[in-house]
């Protein structure tokens, strides 16, 4: 079977396991209940329950350290039932009378197995055919829906699914560490490296365990799954707040298909984040403060379950990522904007404020229950909570950074720390606020050496400072618009931008004046919402505090800005059409806008197409990989190789780091002693070294004896495996099997070669184990390595 | 009261379930041409002591079958089986008795060169080595020097890839043989709870040398270090290999090379030089009883003392079923070497009826009987050849006897047994294992004697060593188990009780190793032992496939693959069996084989 296919299968089974949870299990325990809202409302009700459900049993196991297939599933079970006998039309004591009477009759012979199996044959059969029923109807009278929801899935698909059978490693340097935190959880030990939001991992731990589909698998294969759910929120919570049934795929499709958005707000859905999976909470947990807040009867059940549905949104938003519950706050002040004239009135304020409170209670708690039993916090949490009390000071950040940059495995390149710290440091200076790190003056020195050199600036009155943020922010939003949102040249789409912000308060503004109060609060509120989220977006530039760096910003930005954008175009036809007593002229409208969208995007050559995003290992080692787990007895192997192997196999095998390796045998040669107690040792190389997250000036080319001659990189962490020192490891590893393999020529054999990559495999005998120390040429230099400079 | 109709059907069943059972009885018993030998007619073959292939140096440049030994052909010792090993392997062999007098040739290069140590001089002879291994010419040290001089020349240490000598005499606890060097798996030879301590023969004292990095250790002795902390690594090793240069140079630690134990060990070492190798082998699983039955009442006192009954009666009610029950198990089958009588000065005679008996059941398990050619000191030879001439030629004058056990006949009397009338028919001669001597080897021009491997009755470290070495080098095996020693015990221990047990477990247990091979009756095995000396071959490789030509080919032909991570999908012209993993036998039925490999691992996603 190919690669691709074998990807492609468990894409599809990650996708039924993941809606199993969130779409399935919740609709057939609160369809009956809700079956009258409207289908986006209950598709992110369905989405908000499945992954609360499943993120807070996992915390309660784990806590409980009793986590495991039998008890996930038995509590899962038992759970749905007693939630479905609960919610369920049958009294509940009823129910289970009956059912003990059914077996106590089965059990006395009054009830034949046949009749029983009949019983529930007809049961299970009367359901499906209800639901197809209910599916054709649903199709017949959503016709273009369920047609734009295929092109929009087939375009999702596109886009994002080629670079799924493309590339097949992980995106980010930054997944192994998950992995490493997912893996620990396997072993009850939730919070092995400090407490962190662990609600994405609490999800992938759930497939992994209950399903049984490999976390290296769900990894690679899991963001587009998470890709095309937040797609289908951003759809669902747009319809829900429109009045025409098809604006929201105008902003769907142009955030989808069209090329105008920078690489950078997209770039991260080819990786399995917590971040870009906390974004699907996001607008369903504003779309049900909307719900509540309109709902005329606050005690109302509906009332309260749209309460409850915001505490549980905004409770996993936190769960997941901090990062999700800012944009999600801010929403939250654009309501409070919006709605300002019935969220202060007792009868809302009081409830709003304590559902959030209780949200961040219930998502807060594990990681109190964890940090109350001792266990410490995780750098990037402690970076988060500084910026939140405001002792972010630039020493700390810079300090933080190089603390994590010796952990090999916890380093993140592309999560907070990074980035924010050159951002903070040079604050004064927009034009280069977000380069990469390491490249301003005092960057790449450590906190202390930067300590000695900073001087804090004066600071001037606070009017002064306010006037000349003020003035600088419409500047600094250009700026950061024309660097990360609509980088190239795309002047239409950047007013477009500034277009919406100014016009949506105008838009609300006049169905205020027509008594649409309810739509124009939702209209002001997103404006408000974006007017907040500009300022976040272009703080660093404007010179205030920055909470989160614009190249993280800009994901959101884009997010939001198609859904203000659907939302505009909704209320400018509303404008015109709205007024009929009739709505089909409006969804008329919203549907010919569609296909006129589509066809100018097309022809004015603005279709994305589909991105080739880079992994971080090579097609090669993933297919090994994969086949070594098929081929083998757990436990049975060993794989030698730079680091991601680690995490992937840790639940399988044994790994040895390449580095360590080769800096075992430095020097010693012969007379070292490298065993590795196995029966398989398998040793993947790269022929053509990649570019782990670091280029080189000679980036791409292949191992040689140039290479193998260059001292062993010292140093430690992930640098090792960095720009030139990869070349440098992995030309000396070539070498080393070369040598090996001709010492050994029947034990060590290849085992699978691409043009790039070579996976060697050494078979040897459990009680007498090949001393992997050689001299293979290039490690018995004379002078020690490093010296000699 | 039955009536009449009732009672004449019971009469019918009772007479149909009666001829239901005796009819096969009596064919068998009417059909049972226990007078002819079926062996005869099915083994007949021409190939004689002439059409022995003994290889030449044309072999050696067309096959590469080239092997250079330092040493003396006939020593009795490791050049005795070094030239076994070439003659049944069809290996053109050079001998020179020191290593100054080989000058290789660059265009025909040997295989590997053997070196007996006593005659290799380390002090004048260690620069040729190292230019011999240089050139990609593979070393085999058959034994060592002593520690003390490996210990003073470093050069010899980095070529024989050893580390330290740790200790020029140290004393082990068992030796452990590794998987995949020969058939039969990893083995553990020591001594547990419970264990016989006669079955440790090994020497198990010896220079203990620490081989180094670049070494594969296939044999290596246990101690008490182990449980110090000393790794497995570290411990004594006996047999390894060291990569040096461009060439492997293999090493024995002690003198298993010796006898015809190493014809194996060597044969294993050749496989672990090339990509894989083929080899011609026997594919004979023997079972020869010598001295039984024995047809007359002897020894009666002992007997009604130990059993209660006669001789006769212990070999036909307690010996024979438990003989069949193993040979059945092991799927062998059995040649009886049948002595008449063992005393011919008593007044017991042979009992012809019992002779008859015992041929039936013979031909029933499809088994051979032959003669036996022992006989006790107090007997005259010749009377006891005209003896037994006289009572075969009065009951069976139409049986070929074919096989012969040599017993402790000498060469001179062997002559004279085989020229008698009763006897001119054999060809196949049957001999105890002797360490030294050949296992094949025409007695004359028609007779080919073959050697036993083991006696049933025991079953010691060293012996169970040797069984797995000659069957991984010949495909051949034979058990050779004396009925005398049933007929004439020397205590309790020799009682069929005792002995019976001894012969079942180390049988069943310990020669499974020879599963896949054919259980044969010696006649059998002679026909295939002679198409094994006779045949040459010649095999090259054509991408995944293995073209094998066989000359001299006579109906069949046996050879062993052993392969390095390869299987084989498919065969044509031959048969093949996996005997366990990477090791295959072959039976060609076409004198051209094409072998089809494949990968055993095989990438399943790709």
């Amino acid at each position: 079977m190919s690669m691709e296919v074998f990807t492609v299968l468990r894409f599809l089974e990650s996708l039924f396991a993941y809606l199993v949870i969130t779409f399935f299990m919740p609709a057939m325990l609160l369809y009956p209940k809700i079956k009258k809202m409207r289908f986006s409302v209950r598709f992110m009700t369905y989405q908000i329950t499945g992954n609360f459900f499943v993120m807070n049993l996992v915390y309660l196991l784990q806590l409980l350290r009793i986590s495991n297939r039998f008890t996930l599933t038995v509590f899962t079970l038992v759970l749905f039932w007693t939630a479905y006998i609960l919610l369920g039309r049958r009294h509940p004591v009823r129910a289970v009378k009956e059912a003990v009477h059914t077996f106590e009759k089965l059990a006395g012979g009054q009830l034949g197995v046949r009749l029983f199996l009949r019983h529930i044959r007809m049961t299970v059969t009367d359901a499906a055919r209800r639901f197809f029923r209910a599916f054709g109807r649903r199709i017949r009278t959503s016709f273009f829906d369920v047609l734009l929801v295929m092109a929009l899935t087939v375009i999702l698909l596109y886009v994002y699914g080629i670079n799924l059978v493309r590339n097949f490693g992980f995106g980010m340097s930054d997944i192994p560490v998950h992995h490493y935190w997912i893996n620990y959880m396997v072993k009850n030990e939730i919070f092995v490296a400090g407490i962190y939001p662990m609600g994405f991992h609490c999800i992938i731990y759930y497939l992994r365990t209950v399903f049984g589909i490999p976390t290296y698998v769900l990894l690679r294969v899991f963001w587009l799954v998470q890709t095309i759910v937040i797609h289908d929120i951003l759809l669902a919570f747009v319809k829900s707040c429109c009045r025409s049934k098809y604006a929201g795929y105008i902003g769907l499709f142009l955030y989808t298909a069209a090329s105008f958005f920078g690489v950078h707000t997209f770039m991260r859905y080819y990786s399995s984040l917590p971040q870009e999976f906390g974004m699907i909470f996001i607008l369903p947990s504003i779309w049900f403060l909307y719900a509540f807040l309109e709902q005329k009867e606050k005690k109302s059940k509906e009332s309260l379950w749209y309460l409850a549905c915001f505490a549980m949104s905004f409770a996993m938003t936190i769960a997941v990522h901090f990062y999700n519950t800012m944009i999600a706050g801010l929403f939250c002040l654009g309501v409070a904007v919006g709605y300002a004239f019935r969220l202060f009135r007792k009868a809302a304020f009081g409830k709003v404020m304590l559902a959030g409170i209780i949200s961040v209670f219930v998502a807060v708690l594990p990681m109190g229950i964890a940090f109350a039993m001792g266990t410490p916090l995780q750098g990037s949490l402690g970076w988060g909570l500084n910026v939140i009390t405001g002792k972010n000071n630039r020493q700390e950040v810079q300090i933080e950074k190089s603390t994590e940059s010796e952990d090999i495995q916890n380093t993140e390149f592309s999560e907070s720390s990074g980035t924010e710290s050159a951002a903070g440091i040079r604050g004064d200076e927009p034009s280069g606020a977000d380069s990469a790190p390491g490249s301003g003056d005092i960057s790449g020195a450590n906190g202390q050496r930067y300590e000695a050199v900073y001087t804090p600036p004066r600071k001037d009155p606070l009017p002064v400072r306010m006037m000349r943020i003020v003035k600088r922010l419409p500047g600094a939003l250009w700026d950061a618009m024309c660097t990360y949102l609509i980088p190239d040249d795309y002047p239409l789409f950047r007013l477009a931008v500034f277009a919406v912000i100014l016009l949506l308060p105008v838009l609300a503004v006049l169905f205020f004046a027509c008594r649409q109060t309810d739509y124009a609060a939702r209209l002001m509120s997103t404006a408000a919402f974006l007017a907040l989220m500009s300022v976040l977006f272009c703080a660093s530039r404007a010179g205030l505090p920055s909470l989160m760096d614009a190249i993280r910003a800009c994901i959101f930005f884009a997010y939001v800005i198609v859904m203000a954008w659907s939302l505009c175009i909704d209320a400018i036809l509303s404008v015109f059409f709205g007024w009929f007593q009739k709505k089909w002229p409006l969804h008329l409208a919203s549907l010919l806008l569609v296909p006129f969208v589509c066809i100018y995007t097309g022809m004015s050559g603005l279709l994305k197409g589909a991105p080739d995003y880079p992994a971080l290992q090579t097609n090669a080692a993933i297919t090994c990989f994969t086949n070594i787990l098929h081929d083998n007895d757990d436990f049975a192997w060993t794989i030698c190789s730079a680091n991601d192997e680690l995490r992937m196999g840790e639940d399988y095998g044994y790994h040895y780091e390449l580095h360590t390796f080769l800096k075992e045998m430095e020097h010693s040669g012969a007379y070292g002693s490298i065993t590795i107690p196995t029966p398989r040792v398998y040793f993947f190389i790269e022929k053509i070294p990649i570019d782990y997250s670091v280029p080189y000036e000679n980036s791409g080319q292949r191992v040689s004896k140039d290479g193998a001659r260059r001292p062993l990189p010292s140093g430690s962490g992930i640098t090792m495996y960095q720009g030139e020192n990869r070349w440098i490891e992995m030309s000396r590893m070539y070498y080393w099997a070369r040598s090996f393999m001709r010492m050994y020529p029947n034990e060590m054999q290849v085992y699978y070669e691409t043009d790039d990559f070579v996976c060697y495999v050494l078979e040897q005998e459990m009680y007498s184990l090949f001393n992997l120390a050689i001299d293979y040429g290039y490690n018995l230099s004379r002078e020690p390595i490093g010296t000699d400079e | 009261m039955v009536s009449r109709r009732n009672f004449f059907t019971i009469t019918l069943i009772m007479l149909v379930v009666f001829f239901m059972f005796q009819i096969p009885e009596v064919a068998k018993d009417r059909w049972n041409y226990y007078d002819v030998n079926k062996y005869e007619e099915q083994t007949k073959t021409e190939l004689d002591q002439r059409s022995v292939y003994r290889a030449r140096t044309v072999d050696a440049d067309l096959n590469g079958r080239y092997i250079v030994y330092i040493g003396y052909r006939s020593d009795g010792g490791v050049g005795n089986v070094v030239k076994q090993w070439c003659l049944y392997t069809k290996r053109y062999l050079e001998v020179f008795r020191s290593v100054k007098f080989y000058q290789p040739d660059e265009n025909r290069l040997p295989e590997a060169l053997l070196i007996d140590s006593s005659y290799f001089d380390v002090d004048t002879e260690m620069d040729k080595l190292m230019e011999f291994v240089d050139l990609g010419i593979s070393l085999v040290f058959c034994n060592l020097p002593a520690p003390e001089v490996i210990d003073g020349n470093n050069k010899l240490k980095r070529l024989l890839g050893i580390h330290t000598v740790m200790s020029k005499s140290a004393k082990t606890e068992g030796i452990r043989l590794m998987d995949g060097f020969l058939l039969g798996g990893q083995k553990e030879y020591k001594l547990e709870e419970g264990v016989d301590e006669k079955r440790q023969d090994f020497l198990l004292e010896m220079p203990w040398y620490w081989v180094s990095s670049g070494t594969r250790t296939y044999m290596a002795a246990r101690m008490e270090a182990e449980l110090n902390g000393l790794k497995n690594e570290a411990l004594p090793a006996i047999i390894w290999r060291n990569g040096a240069g461009n060439a492997q140079v293999f090493a024995v630690n002690g003198d298993y090379l010796s006898d015809n134990t190493g014809i194996g060990i060597l044969e294993a070492m050749m496989a672990e030089l090339k990509d894989y190798d083929i080899y011609p082998v026997v594919n004979a699983k023997n079972l020869v009883v010598v001295n039984f039955p024995i047809l007359a009442s002897e020894n009666e006192a002992e007997m009604m003392k130990r059993y209660s009954q006669p001789l006769k009666a212990v070999c036909r009610d307690v010996v024979w079923p438990g003989l069949i029950a193993v040979a059945q198990k092991n799927s062998m089958k059995m040649t009886c070497m049948i002595a008449p009588q063992t005393n011919y000065v008593d007044s017991e005679e042979p009992e012809e009826e019992l002779l008859v008996y015992y041929m039936k059941l013979i031909r029933e398990q499809s088994a051979e009987a032959g003669a036996s050619g022992s006989y006790r000191e107090d007997v005259d030879l010749r009377q006891k050849l005209l003896s037994d001439t006289s009572f075969y030629q009065d009951v069976i004058e139409n049986y070929a006897l074919l096989s012969l056990y040599q017993g402790n006949l000498s060469e001179g009397e062997l002559t004279g047994a085989l020229s008698s009338d009763a006897f001119s028919d054999v060809r196949a001669v049957c001999t105890d294992f002797e360490e030294h001597k050949d296992l094949f080897s025409y007695f004359d021009s028609n007779v080919l004697m073959q050697s036993s491997i083991n006696n049933g009755f025991t079953h010691t470290f060293r012996e169970d060593f040797r069984l797995n070495s000659v069957a991984s080098a010949l495909g051949y095996s034979g058990i050779l188990l004396d009925g005398d020693t049933v007929a004439w015990p020397r205590g309790k221990e020799e009682t069929w009780e005792k002995l019976s047990e001894k012969f079942a477990s180390y049988t069943n247990t310990y020669w499974n190793v020879c599963d896949k091979f054919d259980g044969t009756t010696l006649a059998e095995s002679d026909a295939r032992v002679r198409r094994f000396l006779a045949l040459n071959y010649s095999q090259k490789r054509e991408a995944d496939n293995i073209r094998l030509n066989i000359s001299n080919f006579d109906k069949e032909a046996w050879f062993i693959l052993r392969t390095h991570g390869e299987e084989i999908t498919e065969a044509w012209g031959a048969t093949f069996e996996k005997l366990e993993e990477d090791a295959y036998l072959i039976g060609a039925t076409e004198s051209e084989v094409v072998l089809k490999m494949e990968k055993t691992s095989r990438i399943r996603f790709d």
